[in-house]
C-alpha cells in the first residue's frame, strides 16, 4: 500500500501532527484576523474563536475517520457518523487526506450546528480481478481479489453536531 | 558420464498412473532405506531426542550406520536410515515401516536446532503425490530449551543454482518465489523445458537453507535438500515414484554454481517469515499448502463442442468495438491506423503462407490467400511496439480448425513474421498451437530485404521480466522467466511483492530487431491459451494478443503491459544439445 503522506503505524501520531500543523495555520490566520478587527465586540471574537475550534474539531474528526477506516476499526468508525445512512456513504476501502495541499475549506454555519467541508485527498480503488486467464485465477487463489490503486480527488463532507459533538452526516468523493 | 535423456513425453503430457494405496505400501515395504552413496556413519551408536513445536517428539537410537530404532511419541519401531553431513548440518532420512510415512530430519549441530519433514503418501486424490508437514524444534540434550527456531524465509528468493549431484544428475533450480520453484532437468529430461512445483524455503542461517519441492500434478516426487551458499554444496533426499512408477528413494550430495540473483520485490525489512496470503484463509490442516493444479480446472471438450464454439461463438476484439482495457490489456498502447487505405501481401519463406491484405478501417481489414477469388472481412487491431514496426492480429476463418494470424510488419526492412495460431493439439482439442513463419512483405513504396530475416533467438534466455497488466500493486502482475529457448515460467506476486504461485509452459522466441522480440507461449495442460507478445526492451513495453478456445467461445484479445527488468540468470552454457 502506498502511504507516502500517512503514518500507518501510528495514525494517532499522524493525526496529532496534522492537527498541530493545521491548528497552527488556523490560529495564525485567526490572530491576523483578530488584529484587523481590534475593538470589535468581545462576543464576536468569541464566536469566531468558537468557529475556529469547530473547524479544527472537524479536521481531527476527518483524520480520525480515515485512520479508523484504514485500521478496520468498524465499531469506533461507526461512532463518527450521525447515523447508519451517513456511514454507508463511506464506501472506499481506504481514504487519506492530502495534507500537502492547501485545498481545505471548512464552513461552519452561524449557529454552529452544521458544517460543510472540502478536502483534497485520495481513495484506494479496488478493481475486481474477475477474468479467467491463468494470471487472474492464480492471483485470486493466493488471496488477491482486486487490483488496488490510489486515486487523487476531492472529498465533500457534511457534518452535524449531535449532543455537542461533530458527526459526519455525508461523505462524497469526486475524482480530480 | 552425464547424458541428455530426452523423454518421449514431457512431464505435463505423461498420463501418470493413479497408484493405489496398496501399490504404494507394497513399493515402500520393498525399500531397505534410502540408497545413494556416501552415507555418514557419524550417528552409529548414538542416541538423539528431537522435540518439535506442535509436532512429534522423536527419540532415536542409531544401532549402526544404517539401522535405527525410533520411539515416536512412545511407539517403538526399527528402520533403515541414511545420513549425510554438510559441514555442521546433518540430514537423516528413514521411512516408518508398515506405513506410508517417513521422517527427514535436518539438524544444525552447531545450534542444536532441528527441522523435521514428516512425509506420507495417499494424502491427496492423486495418492502418489508426496505430502509433507514441517515441524521446527531442537535436539533435547537435557539442557536449556533454545528459543530460536529455523523458519521460513524469502532470503533464497531470486537465486538460481546449477546443481550436479553425486549420481551425475544435473539440474538448474530457480528459487523465484517463496512458495514455489521451477527447475530444469538437464540430464533426466534433456533440459528443454522447465517445470514448477510447490516449494518450502527454510532458513538455518544467512548462508545455509533447507529447500524442498514436490512435483505436484506430475510424478509427485519430493526433492529435499540442505544447501550451503558458502561452498555451494547440497545434501538431501529424493522420495517418490518415477515415470515407470518405481520408487525413487535415495540420498545425494551435490556441488553447484550460482547462476544468478534476480531482483525481489518485497518492502525492505520483509524477510518472508510469514507468507502474505492476503484474503486467503490460512492453512490449518496437516500438510495443507497452496498448490496450483491447472489440469484439474482445464475443461475437457468434445470435438463437436469445440467446433460449435469456434464457428458460432468466435469474437475478435469485441467484434470490432475494441478490446477494452480490462484483464491483460490494461496498458495497451494507442492503436495504429497508418495502414488504413493501403494494401500489402505478406509472403513467408519455405512455402509458408502468403496473405493479401486491404486495410479498410482502423479495426477492419480484408484478407485472402493468393489465388482466392473472394476477400474475407475480419476485425483486427494493430499496434506499434517499435518505431515503424507494426503488430496486428485477426482471425483466419476460411479453414478448420480455426486459426488466427498475428503479423509483425517491419516497415524499415520490409520484413514480416507471421505467428499463425491454430486450435487443437495432439493432446487436447481446446488447446492452441503456434506456427512461426519468417518472411517479407510486398507493398507500394517498400523494397524488402532479400536475404535478411527475423529469426529464432536465445538472447532472452535467463532473463526475468515483470509484467504489470493493470494499475495496482501487485494487482495483475506476473514475472516471466525465460528459462530456455523452448520454455518459460510465470510467477504471480503475493500481496507483499513476494513471488507466489508459479507455472510453466513451452515458449518460442524470435528476434525482430535489436532489443525487440516476439515471445510466444501456450498454456499447455493448463488452459490452452496462446499468448504472443512483441516485447521492446527499450520501452519495456509490449504489444500482444491472446488466442483462446474454451466453453465460452473462441477469442482473440489484446495484451498490453508495462515491464521491469528483474535480472538475468547466466544459464545458456548449460542448455542446448550436448555432445
Amino acid at each position: 500500500m502506498n502511504n507516502d503522506n500517512f503514518d500507518t503505524n501510528n495514525p494517532d501520531k499522524n493525526s496529532r501532527r496534522t492537527f498541530i500543523r493545521n491548528s497552527g495555520v488556523a490560529l495564525t490566520a485567526a490572530l491576523a484576523a483578530a488584529s484587523t478587527t481590534a475593538g470589535a465586540p468581545i462576543d464576536d471574537a468569541a464566536h469566531r474563536l468558537a468557529i475556529l475550534e469547530d473547524s479544527n474539531a472537524i479536521r481531527v474528526l476527518q483524520q480520525r475517520c480515515f485512520a479508523l477506516l484504514e485500521q478496520g476499526a468498524a465499531r469506533d468508525l461507526a461512532m463518527l457518523f450521525s447515523d447508519s445512512v451517513a456511514q454507508a456513504s463511506c464506501v472506499y476501502p481506504a481514504m487519506q487526506l492530502d495534507s500537502r495541499l492547501d485545498t481545505t475549506s471548512i464552513a461552519v454555519d452561524s449557529k454552529r450546528q452544521s458544517a460543510t467541508a472540502r478536502f483534497a485527498g485520495r481513495v484506494q480503488l479496488g478493481a475486481p480481478i474477475a477474468g479467467d486467464s491463468t494470471l487472474e485465477q492464480m492471483a485470486r487463489m493466493q488471496g488477491i481479489n482486486s487490483s488496488k490503486r490510489w486515486e487523487h480527488g476531492t472529498y465533500e463532507v457534511t457534518y452535524v453536531k449531535v449532543q455537542a459533538e461533530w458527526k459526519i452526516s455525508a461523505l462524497t468523493y469526486h475524482t480530480a | 558420464m552425464s547424458t541428455r535423456n530426452y523423454q518421449p513425453e514431457p512431464k505435463h503430457r505423461i498420463n501418470w498412473t493413479k497408484l493405489s494405496e496398496d501399490q504404494i505400501i507394497s513399493k515402500l515395504a520393498a525399500a531397505k532405506g534410502p540408497t545413494g552413496t556416501g552415507t555418514s556413519s557419524t550417528l552409529a551408536g548414538k542416541s538423539l531426542k528431537i522435540v518439535t513445536d506442535d509436532g512429534p517428539t522423536l527419540e532415536y537410537n542409531f544401532r549402526s550406520a544404517n539401522e535405527l530404532t525410533l520411539s515416536e511419541n512412545g511407539d517403538d519401531l526399527t528402520a533403515n536410515y541414511g545420513a549425510l553431513e554438510l559441514k555442521t548440518l546433518l540430514v537423516i532420512s528413514h521411512l516408518v515401516p508398515d506405513t506410508q510415512r517417513g521422517y527427514h530430519v535436518i539438524i544444525d549441530q552447531h545450534t542444536n536446532l532441528a527441522t523435521v519433514f514428516e512425509t506420507w503418501f495417499s494424502g491427496y486424490d492423486d495418492k502418489r503425490e508426496t505430502q509433507r508437514q514441517v515441524y521446527y524444534g531442537y535436539v533435547d540434550n537435557g539442557g536449556e530449551v533454545p528459543s530460536a527456531r529455523h523458519h521460513i524465509t524469502n532470503r533464497l528468493e531470486g537465486k538460481g543454482i546449477y546443481w550436479k549431484q553425486d549420481n551425475d544428475v544435473e539440474t538448474l533450480d530457480f528459487y523465484c518465489s517463496v512458495i514455489f520453484s521451477n527447475f530444469i532437468e538437464l540430464t533426466r529430461a534433456g533440459g528443454e523445458l522447465t517445470f514448477a512445483g510447490p516449494a518450502d524455503y527454510i532458513m538455518i542461517n544467512d548462508h545455509e537453507f533447507i529447500y524442498s519441492r514436490v512435483e505436484a500434478g506430475f510424478s509427485g516426487i519430493m526433492t529435499l535438500y540442505v544447501l550451503d551458499l558458502f561452498s555451494v554444496s547440497q545434501a538431501g533426499v529424493r522420495l517418490g515414484f518415477d515415470e515407470q512408477d518405481a520408487l525413487e528413494y535415495y540420498m545425494f550430495t551435490g556441488k553447484g554454481e550460482v547462476t544468478g540473483q534476480i531482483a525481489t520485490f518485497e518492502p525492505f525489512g520483509d524477510n518472508g517469515e510469514e507468507i502474505a496470503f492476503g484474503n486467503r484463509p490460512r492453512n490449518t490442516e496437516k500438510g495443507q499448502r497452496l498448490v496450483y493444479r491447472p489440469l484439474a480446472t482445464f475443461p475437457v471438450m468434445t470435438d463437436d463442442e469445440v467446433r460449435d464454439q469456434v464457428i458460432n461463438h468466435a469474437h475478435a476484439f469485441g467484434d470490432g468495438a475494441g478490446s477494452g482495457a480490462g484483464g491483460m490489456g490494461g496498458y495497451k498502447t494507442e492503436m495504429v491506423d497508418k495502414l488504413v487505405g493501403k494494401s500489402l501481401t505478406i509472403r513467408m519463406d519455405n512455402d509458408g503462407p502468403a496473405i493479401e491484405y486491404i486495410f479498410d478501417k482502423a479495426t477492419q481489414l480484408r484478407w485472402r490467400y493468393p489465388g482466392d477469388n473472394n476477400w474475407r472481412e475480419a476485425f483486427y487491431e494493430m499496434y506499434e511496439p517499435d518505431e515503424d514496426l507494426y503488430f496486428f492480429a485477426h482471425f483466419l476463418d476460411a479453414e478448420f480448425p480455426r486459426s488466427c494470424a498475428m503479423v509483425a510488419l517491419d516497415m524499415r526492412n520490409g520484413l514480416s513474421t507471421l505467428v499463425k495460431g491454430t486450435t487443437g493439439t495432439p493432446y487436447r482439442n481446446n488447446e492452441t498451437t503456434p506456427h512461426f513463419h519468417f518472411g517479407m512483405f510486398e507493398m507500394e513504396g517498400i523494397t524488402s530485404a532479400r536475404y535478411h530475416r527475423h529469426g529464432w533467438t536465445s538472447e532472452l534466455v535467463g532473463e526475468a521480466v515483470t509484467w504489470n497488466y493493470q494499475p495496482g500493486n501487485p494487482g495483475l502482475t506476473s514475472m516471466h522467466l525465460y528459462a530456455t529457448p523452448n520454455t518459460y515460467s510465470w510467477i504471480i506476486f503475493l500481496e507483499n511483492g513476494s513471488g507466489g504461485m508459479q507455472w510453466t509452459s513451452p515458449g518460442w522466441y524470435a528476434k525482430l530487431r535489436d532489443d525487440v522480440y516476439i515471445m510466444a507461449w501456450v498454456e499447455e495442460a493448463c488452459n490452452g491459451t496462446l499468448g504472443v507478445i512483441c516485447y521492446n526492451k527499450r520501452t519495456m513495453h509490449d504489444a500482444g494478443f491472446g488466442f483462446h478456445v474454451g466453453p465460452t467461445g473462441l477469442s482473440l484479445s489484446v495484451i498490453g503491459a508495462r515491464a521491469r527488468h528483474a535480472g538475468k540468470f547466466n544459464i545458456e552454457k548449460y542448455l542446448g544439445p550436448k555432445a
